[in-house]
């Protein structure tokens, strides 16, 4: 049995992103046809497998191959495949090589490298991309062991940290905080005052989640033309109080110059509806929603300034919770790492036992051939069993330390096992 | 107290009902506690960084109205069993224990809140509150009284004998 020189990782990534490249260079890289990309960048020398990621932030190829040609040879297909003169992408692309590539598969893929931190979209376009490499014919094991590893690490990171847990969108944060007054959002009432755009927003979130959608406008037509959509009910600005009193969430965003919702009203609304709690999103400017009736027991109020305050706080926490992210896909690759050091030992391993099985049955042979029939089947046994068990004792340690060393050791291991072939001759 | 098999009975669900209720209002005060926690962090708009995971304020107020209210039949259920007790064991002065009167004011006050929550939907901070108000009322009660002197609700022995004394 012969074993092949002793390798480290041969897994390649180059690409470009919104880190480093403006939009007009990263849809001039963005790929429609992923079927026909993958077959022609598999065509290309030194790409053994091969997976294309393209979002509207980031185009990038994996793929096993030599970390000397491979690169090399991903740039020279972007090019060619988009039909750009030389060079164009050079300066905005990023290679890594070896464990660096695969770190930065990991990062991708649990959304610490996104423009948004821990948004979760990333790892479906990644599950995306592997499948889609896998129907090309572009994947075999590397590729699969690498991407099954990150998507096993995204979900360490998903559940291990909050990266992914509080709203960084301004319609988001409304139906997050609507979550801590009212628990369940699927029997509530939800009054849209006006259509802004983001208030339009929240109303589907909340829509999505179950609520009703009730619609007040100052024009009737375009209140039935939204309630509609909703299937909510449409009414003018003149039922407003009535509407207040029946409502758990208001949304308002009217262009009135001046308060619709007051203190006084605010009062006589409250005690009609049994002072039950009401939570008011107020994104229009000028507000629509006088201030001081946040001083009312169980009225909530958040204008458009306190969203962004709690969007801004959300997006503070999500990049702290990045840093415990990345300590997880540390651990992971160190995992990786040391799986990959026991396969690298595996070979020598195996050729190890055979070559001392081989000679334990030659000489065996010979013993019991020189002493012919003279033995009975239990000392011809006893024989046997004694040069099995010689072969084995020598070979227990050299095989322990080649396995621990693989584990504890990678740095040295590559070393080893070079020596270990002088030594043992294989 | 010497006292009968139904003076047993009565004396155990008094001992009972005043336990179990307690126990409530101590719930009752922390879910109190939550509320006003909750209702502080969304009014100062500081939930983004808000470590702790408090249950929505409608489920704290819902529940804790709910246990209020169990707790509060449990300690009628409890006052009066006792006052039956009193009344056969302490002689014509019976009322007269700061024990008692404590728990009937603490009761009234809790019976005034049930009242405004059921009827007007009284609710929201001082709801709140005058719960966590109500519930200190008690527990102190519960551990000041035993030093008072005018009080019977101690160094109670019990002994039991069929039929007459």
């Amino acid at each position: 049995m012969s074993v092949g020189p002793a390798q480290s990782l041969d897994f390649v990534c180059v690409g470009i992103n919104h880190h480093r490249a403006p939009v007009d260079i990263r849809e001039r890289v963005a790929f429609n046809d992923l079927d026909h990309a993958l077959k022609s960048v598999l065509r290309y020398d030194h790409v053994q497998e091969a997976a294309i990621l393209s979002t509207c932030n980031r185009v990038e190829l994996y793929a096993h191959g030599d970390v000397l040609h491979t690169p090399h040879a991903l740039e020279s297909f972007l090019h060619e495949y988009h039909r750009l003169p030389r060079q164009t992408l050079t300066p905005h692309l990023y290679q890594f090589q070896g464990l660096e590539a695969l770190k930065q598969l990991f990062r991708v893929t649990t959304s610490v490298d996104s423009l948004i931190v821990g948004e979760p979209q990333v790892l479906g376009q990644v599950k995306d991309a592997y499948t889609r490499a896998h129907e090309a014919g572009g994947v075999g094991p590397l590729l699969t062991r690498a991407f099954s590893q990150a998507f096993a690490t995204a979900k360490r990171v998903r559940n291990e940290t909050d990266i992914g847990r509080h709203a960084v969108t301004v319609s988001f944060a409304a139906v997050e905080l609507a979550h801590k007054v009212f628990g369940d959002l699927k029997k509530l009432t939800c009054l849209l005052v006006g259509a802004g755009e983001m208030s339009e927003l929240a109303a589907q979130h909340f829509a999505h989640k179950g609520a009703k959608i009730n619609v007040v406008n100052r024009s009737l037509e375009q209140a039935h033309l939204l309630a509609q959509k909703y299937t909510g009910e449409a009414h003018s600005l003149s039922d407003l109080e009535v509407l207040l009193q029946k409502a758990d969430v208001v949304l308002t965003s009217t262009a009135a110059p001046h308060f619709l919702v007051e203190p006084a009203l605010m009062r006589r609304v409250m005690r009609a509806r049994r002072h039950k709690p009401i939570f008011f999103v107020d994104i229009a400017v000028p507000r629509n929603v006088d201030p001081k009736i946040s001083a009312i027991d169980s009225v909530y109020l958040y204008n458009i300034d306190d969203l962004s305050g709690v969007v801004a706080q959300n997006v503070k926490e999500r990049l702290k919770e990045a840093q415990a992210a990345h300590a997880i896909i540390d651990e992971e690759i160190a995992l990786f790492r040391a799986r990959l050091n026991e396969q690298q030992v595996i070979p020598l391993i195996l050729a190890l036992k055979e070559k001392g099985a081989l000679i334990a049955e030659t000489e065996l042979g010979k013993t019991l051939a020189q002493l012919g029939s003279g033995l009975s089947v239990e000392q011809q046994h006893q024989i046997e069993l004694m040069a099995r068990s010689i072969v084995n004792k020598l070979l227990h340690e050299p095989i322990t330390e080649l396995k621990a060393e693989a584990k504890d050791n990678p740095a040295e291991h590559l070393r080893l096992i070079e020596l270990s072939k002088r030594l043992f001759g294989i | 107290v010497h006292g009968t098999v139904g003076t047993l009975m009565l004396l155990t669900l008094h001992l009972a009902t005043s336990l179990v209720s307690d126990v409530l209002l101590m719930v009752a005060a922390v879910l109190s506690m939550a509320y006003l926690m909750q209702d502080y962090l969304l009014r100062h708009k500081k939930i983004g960084n808000a470590r702790l995971k408090l249950p929505s304020i409608h489920v704290l107020d819902d529940i804790g109205l709910k246990v209020l209210t169990t707790a509060f039949v449990l300690m009628v259920v409890g006052i009066v069993a006792g006052s039956f007790l009193a009344m056969n064991h302490w002689g014509p002065r019976w009322y007269l224990d700061a024990r008692q009167l404590w728990s009937v004011a603490t009761c009234l006050l809790f019976a005034a809140v049930l009242i405004a929550r059921l009827t007007v939907g009284w609710r929201g901070r001082k709801a709140a509150w005058v719960t966590l108000i109500g519930t200190t009322l008690v527990i102190t009660g519960l551990l000041g009284l035993n030093y008072v002197t005018w009080t019977k609700h101690k160094d109670q022995g019990i002994v039991v004998s069929e039929g007459n004394t």
